[in-house]
């Protein structure tokens, strides 16, 4: 969770009262640029000699004039109801989350019943957990194994995303509420690093697009060599040329990566939508 | 076609070779401790945020002492106030790096 992040979110904090406060080692002059940069309207504090980063005893082992990141939400008797240090920084919905089982109010969703509405706010955070915010929704518990599924997404995304893994249990779970156009964009985006790690013809397309940087590279140093200017016009004739061809690669790349990563995605909606619909069935005895 | 077919076993294959299924019936909040993590677990518990760089760090329910820190762009920032509203979310961040 970036501050920027957590801004966006916060009203959602204002309608549970909740105070929010970001503090660091800054002296508090120094992070007013931040603050307006940001547009921050919660309080941002300073803890240059590191007495509170002592108190809640998060000091960073490696530098210890600095906090690891960490969260903590207190209750109203100053009782720790939730932390988060030096792991995987929490989406704001996290927070919330933590918040509303404490006081007895989750799942709540702020009156957000679409899913394509939750996709929208959560794009911009731009990252696989932003999907398992965007996914937490009122769907039935899943049957399916989590560490199964985690396997299975970790084959599909090289394991580098199994956060994609919830997300998209708990897309699949709500699908009644979501399109398939919804949950082929999502799925497309997930996958896109795929076009390149496992599309044959990506290697073609990509060998062409090495050759074409390569060849423009070379022009360019043969034009800041050309000092005397001798062949200024076949160099520039062909350096024009070269950027054009370049231009040309990265857009066949974008448009086949795009065409690949939807088919894949379709296939996966498939195959998780079999998935789930076997997991629900009831077991025949 | 195949393609989607050969998926779909490969899930099949899954499916019949895991461990026996465990449905998380939990109405309480769960998520991934860490990226690395296989399972969403309750964040409830002392174990979700815990760090082996900071073993002895403020755990769920011990109760943090009031402080006031200087607020940037002016007066003091106090624990005490803050939680009469309600729930306090502290993040310490680490500043400009």
């Amino acid at each position: 969770m970036q501050l920027g992040e957590l801004q966006h979110q916060y009203p959602r904090f204002v309608r549970r009262d909740a105070t929010i406060m970001a503090l660091s080692v800054d002296p508090a002059d120094e992070s007013l640029g931040m603050i307006e940069r940001l547009g921050l309207a919660f309080a941002v504090g300073s803890d240059p000699n590191q007495r509170i980063i002592q108190q809640f005893r998060v000091q960073n082992p490696d530098t210890r004039e600095l906090a690891l990141h960490a969260v903590y939400v207190l209750n109203e008797q100053a009782e720790v109801i939730y932390r988060k240090v030096g792991l995987r920084r929490p989406q704001s919905a996290e927070l919330i989350d933590a918040i509303d089982a404490y006081y007895g109010n989750y799942p709540q969703h702020d009156n957000v019943s679409k899913v394509a509405d939750r996709i929208a706010v959560a794009y911009p955070q731009n990252n696989f957990q932003a999907l398992l915010e965007v996914a937490r929704v009122e769907a039935p518990p899943s049957s399916i194994d989590q560490a199964l599924l985690a396997e299975t997404m970790r084959l599909i995304t090289n394991g580098r995303s199994d956060d994609a893994v919830f997300a998209f249990r708990r897309l699949i779970a709500a699908s009644p509420e979501a399109t398939d156009l919804e949950l082929y964009a999502t799925t497309a985006w997930m996958t896109r690093q795929r076009f390149f790690s496992t599309n044959p013809d990506a290697i073609t397309t990509g060998k062409e697009l090495q050759r074409r940087l390569a060849r423009l590279s070379e022009l360019e140093a043969a034009v800041r060599d050309n000092r005397d200017k001798s062949q200024s016009t076949s160099l520039y004739t062909a350096l024009g040329q070269a950027r054009a061809g370049l231009s040309a690669t990265r857009a066949k790349v974008s448009r086949e990566a795009a065409a690949w990563n939807l088919r894949y995605a379709k296939t996966m909606i498939r195959s998780y939508r079999e998935l789930a619909r076997a997991a629900r069935s009831p077991t025949p005895t | 076609m195949r393609s989607s077919y050969a998926c779909s076993m490969l899930l099949l294959a899954l499916v019949t070779t895991a461990p026996a299924a465990q449905a998380n019936n939990s109405s309480y909040p769960t998520y991934k401790p860490s990226s690395r993590s296989l399972a969403a677990v309750d964040i409830r518990t002392s174990a979700y945020g815990a760090s082996r760089d900071a073993p002895e760090a403020a755990d769920i329910g011990e109760r943090i002492a009031d402080f006031s820190v200087r607020r940037a762009g002016g007066g003091l920032l106090s624990l005490r106030e803050a939680r009469r509203n309600g729930p306090v979310v502290i993040i310490f961040y680490r500043g400009h790096w």
